[in-house]
């Protein structure tokens, strides 16, 4: 009987069935893609990590380096497990060509390795550890696409040739975000190469099962031991892969809250309305005895099917729609050994999901036992609520709901976009907000190379401003009598200011601010006082700002003045140009200049560092923004149907009776695009509002779990506040003209026999 | 003959005052009187379908008017059938499935639905609507369609019907086959209070309770006259004699 009755219903009601379905099937399919794509990430991130056996501690250094103190310290440690010193030769970008493609533009460190002994492998694509004969070399996977490069393929370097042997999954570098890129050769071509580039080490440590990381950096700056580049742990290696499409992924995530709650409220809209459509079969069921479960069991049977099909439809479309999503995943890291596990995450969200609209159905249906068999059979209207002298009935306010979250699905990903796109986005990872920026690094003599930049850019007439940065390290007091080492960068940090989360730059000798992970470790918040020093000298400072960082390890600190003449461990500048200026014949031009007085500075254009660091990132959202614009109006655009049809199927006897009196279908139809005004306006208002406001505390939240704080949305006033209003008016409008064509089907002398 | 139901002192919005009456087990009892008298609220207080303001209303030793909703919903569907003059019935399932939908829910399980589609189909064979029973109900005629509601409110034995002016939507002929088969029902044992102001329908019954104002101005008793032309006039005369 129920399954007759459910088939019945949805045969009689296929556009309310379909709607549902879809809504349903919509729903589960967003969450089980971000539930696969999320697992898929974490677990091929994990899986490379492990077998690629990523060090827990490393410390990058330019310089002499004591093997024998090295090995001493590991062995005393009781954290470590194994310890090893790799070399890295950091090649100039230019010296590189790779398929005919320069890398003199780009804006990673590029260099060659050999393979590891003991740990931290570079893997090639079948995640097994790489052995490389002479003459051949593996490449960073994330150039593949980049360069068009494949096996066969030949790489220059300087007057070197290497044929492609395959490409490399580096564990600590794979991400466009760090800043590295290792290429793989054997010894003797590394040994071949050695003078065309700088020999940097990275000194690596994997600790024991459980130890705490955090104190073994400390214990390891205490020891002494080389440190004059920076010191990057597991975690933050784990974030920086995970970071580049995990934002994709948060996005998707959002777009399927959104999703949710639109489903929520139409499914609501459709039972509500179905259930005043059958208010007198509800009566007649309560007058002959049917219990209030029984009458809900009816309604709900029919959601638990649609919502069945919908779950399932959704998750096989999610496991088809993922092989795509996820390819730059598995390209990047590889594939996830955690099919099974994706799987089940991705059935466990679409339960969930379902849940969430059943038991919203659940609720709707509660409205069954407002209906009074009496009522319903006399058509008497009892304790209803007039509708009459309301600006909107609760059907026009699920429509504002659903307009306005509909142009918040489709501004939020827009302005995330913008706000990454933006140059200035940099200033909330860390960077100055200067045109150029020009990185003195792992070289000798810092100090003295940085006065002689300095002086080339005073007296270049190109320059219109600059700034000088220098970083030392220093030790910080802590409360309980112990102490860390910070990275502090000394000088004006005013002229190109980073953006501050809380506070501002420094400005007085005695300020200090803080990156926001430093701050968090050192558990110190704004106002409060810190004793550092430098060679025994210690000086008190007030934290005056706190900006997020993700450069360095992410745990830096900026001051306007050391106590001490501690050394330089590196400088950095930031420039602008004057205007008219060629930004890239400058940069060509100071890399000569710089090379011949045997300064080896790197000089990047900060927007193609941007471009270069985020670029995949801002593809993705990019991909996930346009998507969200397409689904968001598709929602609108059914969503605003479903209504006007049902509107024009409630009025019918209405509309008949205007038809009957002289009233031509255009004037109806007119009729109905006024009531709609006010509904359009209030729902791009709240969709505007809720997208730029609530938007970006959200887009706050989420970047703050990814380390970056005080986000600011940068908005682009042009998509956001023209095109995608537009956009929806177009949508809405376009819906209501196809939703109002049953008015011309609707006879002038229906009004006349009755509704019967 | 024992009293099924005892109305006393019954009492609703001002509509139903102090009203008072029985009805005996395989009576058939006709409320009569102008519109806005309170005849279907009458029923629909006797019912049970909607709580009395004050009064009670007992059915077989039960008083129903102090049970919670649910009990007297569970009470309409063992005791109790329903005949309405809009013919409601539910438009997702053919006439068979809607004849046997109180059944359904009444008891779960293979074996009672079983034997509920063997009830239903002996009950549309009565009523002579078996070829009918997969139609849908906008398939059918009015009369045809108020037969199956009748065959629906008789699927569970009820102890009484109601029927709240079976008669008001159909056209003559299919009025009085209407009237024939809850002639033939009382005939078998049933206990039914109709809702009606039709002076034919009313001369079927064995006793007519003229309502006005809330109130039952008269009582008329047709026990010993025979069907016919003769007892409608008596029932015409006596109506004339209330103002009808």
């Amino acid at each position: 009987m129920k399954k007759r009755i459910l088939w019945n219903d949805i045969k009689g009601n296929r556009l309310l069935a379909v709607t549902t379905w879809l809504f349903m099937g919509i729903s589960a399919f967003m969450f089980a893609l971000t539930c696969f794509l999320f697992v898929s990430l974490l677990s091929s991130v994990d899986t490379l990590m492990e077998k690629a056996q990523t060090p827990d501690f490393l410390q990058m250094h330019t310089g002499e380096v004591s093997e024998a103190e090295l090995v001493r310290f590991a062995e005393e440690n009781h954290r470590v497990q194994k310890y090893q010193t790799l070399y890295f030769l950091n090649l100039e970008n230019r010296s590189i060509t790779m398929n005919g493609h320069s890398l003199a533009e780009g804006t990673q460190d590029n260099g060659v390795c050999v393979q590891s002994g003991s740990f931290d492998y570079l893997l090639d694509l079948e995640n097994e550890i790489i052995r490389v004969s002479d003459g051949e070399i593996y490449v960073p996977v994330c150039y593949r696409q980049k360069y068009d490069l494949a096996v066969g393929k030949t790489v220059q370097i300087g007057e070197n040739s290497f044929l492609i042997a395959g490409f490399l999954r580096d564990s600590q570098m794979n991400s466009m975000m760090a800043s590295s890129k290792r290429f793989l050769v054997s010894s003797s071509d590394y040994e071949r190469l050695k003078a065309a580039g700088s020999e940097e080490y990275l000194i690596e440590f994997l600790l024991q099962e459980g130890a705490d990381i955090n104190a073994f950096a400390t214990e390891y700056t205490e020891a002494g031991l080389p440190s004059n580049g920076p010191a990057i742990t597991k975690p933050l290696i784990r974030m920086m892969n995970a970071l580049s499409d995990g934002l994709m992924i948060l996005v998707i995530l959002l777009v399927s809250v959104v999703l949710l709650l639109i489903s929520m409220l139409c499914i609501r809209f459709t039972l509500l309305t179905q259930l005043e459509a059958d208010r007198k079969e509800i009566g007649m069921l309560k007058a002959i005895g049917t219990s209030k479960g029984d009458i809900r069991q009816l309604y709900y049977l029919k959601f638990l099917a649609l919502s069945g099909l919908g779950a399932v439809t959704g998750l096989l479309l999610a496991f088809v729609a993922q092989r795509f999503l996820s390819a730059q995943i598995q390209e990047l890291y590889g594939a996830s050994e955690n099919g099974l596990m994706g799987f089940l995450t991705a059935f466990a969200g679409v339960a969930l999901t379902e849940g969430i609209l059943l038991l919203s159905v659940r609720r709707t249906l509660k409205r069954t036992e407002k209906v009074s068999a009496v009522e319903a059979l006399t058509g008497r209207q009892g304790e209803r609520k007039s509708e009459k002298g309301r600006l909107l009935s609760p059907q026009h306010l699920i429509v504002v709901l659903v307009i306005g979250l509909g142009i918040f699905m489709m501004i939020f990903p827009q302005n995330l976009l913008s706000t990454i796109s933006s140059p200035r986005f940099v200033t909330y990872m860390g960077i100055g907000n200067g045109e150029i920026r020009l990185d003195l690094r792992q070289t000798d003599d810092i100090a003295g190379k940085t006065k002689q930049v300095e002086k080339l850019l005073a007296e270049d007439k190109e320059v219109e401003r600059s700034v000088t940065l220098q970083t030392a390290s220093c030790r910080v007091v802590l409360p309980d009598g112990t102490y860390t080492n910070l990275q502090v960068e000394q000088g004006s940090h005013t002229t190109f200011p980073v953006t501050y989360a809380e506070g501002e730059a420094p400005k007085e000798k005695n300020e200090i601010a803080l990156s926001y992970l430093c701050a968090n470790e050192l558990g110190v918040s704004l106002g409060d006082e810190l004793l550092l020093s430098i060679e025994e000298t210690p000086q008190e400072y007030i934290i005056c700002g706190i900006y997020s960082d993700i450069t360095n390890g992410g745990k830096t600190a900026k001051a306007v003045y050391l106590p001490g003449d501690g050394p330089v461990i590196w400088s950095v500048f930031y420039v602008s140009l004057r205007e008219g200026v060629e930004k890239n014949q400058w940069l060509s031009e100071y890399e000569r200049i710089l090379s011949e007085s045997g300064i080896s500075a790197k000089a990047v254009d900060i927007q193609e560092y941007v471009a270069d660091t985020y670029g995949q990132t801002i593809r993705e959202i990019r991909m996930a923004a346009w998507v969200a614009v397409a689904a968001a109006g598709l929602v609108m655009f059914v969503v605003v149907v479903l209504f006007t049809r049902l509107l024009v199927a409630k009025d019918r006897m209405d509309i008949s009776l205007r038809k009957a009196i002289g009233f031509t279908g255009e004037d109806i139809k007119r009729g109905y695009f006024r009531g709609y005004l006010p509904v359009l306006l209030s729902g791009i208002l709240l969709g505007m509002l809720s997208g730029n406001l609530l938007g970006e505390k959200l887009a706050g939240v989420l970047l703050k779990m990814l380390g970056a704080t005080g986000f600011r949305f940068l908005i682009d006033y042009k998509t956001v506040g023209v095109c995608i209003p537009v956009l929806a008016v177009i949508t809405v409008f376009c819906a209501i003209l196809l939703g109002l064509k049953e008015i011309k089907n609707i006879r002038a002398f229906e009004c006349c026999m009755g509704k019967e | 003959m024992s009293e099924l139901m005892v109305v006393k002192n019954l009492c609703k919005d001002g509509i139903l005052k102090e009203i008072s009456f029985a009805i005996n087990e395989g009576e058939m009892v006709a409320v009569m009187g102008p519109s806005g008298s309170g005849k279907s609220t009458l029923l629909y207080q006797v019912s049970g379908m909607d709580r009395a303001d004050s009064g009670e209303v007992w059915i077989s030793g039960t008083e129903i008017c102090s049970l919670s909703e649910d009990d007297r919903a569970r009470l309409r569907l063992e005791w109790m059938g329903f005949v309405f003059q809009q013919m409601n019935m539910l438009k997702n399932l053919n006439l068979i499935d809607n004849i046997m939908l109180p059944a359904c829910c009444l008891k779960k399980g293979k074996a009672f639905r079983k034997e509920a589609g063997d009830r239903a189909k002996a009950l549309m064979q009565k009523m002579g609507i078996e070829r009918l029973a997969q139609r849908k109900i906008t398939e059918v005629s009015g009369g045809q369609l108020q037969r199956a509601c009748i065959c629906r409110s008789m699927i569970n034995r009820p102890k009484i019907l109601f029927a709240d002016e079976p008669t008001g939507a159909l056209n003559q002929s299919a009025a009085q086959e209407v009237m024939e088969e809850f002639t033939r029902l009382n005939q078998e044992g049933a206990t039914i209070l109709i809702v009606t102001h039709d002076s034919k329908v009313a001369a079927r019954c064995a006793r007519i309770l003229y309502l006005l104002d809330g109130g039952i101005k008269g009582e008329f008793s047709l026990a010993g006259t025979p069907q016919g032309k003769d007892r409608e006039e008596k029932v015409n005369s006596w109506l004339a004699g209330m103002g009808w």
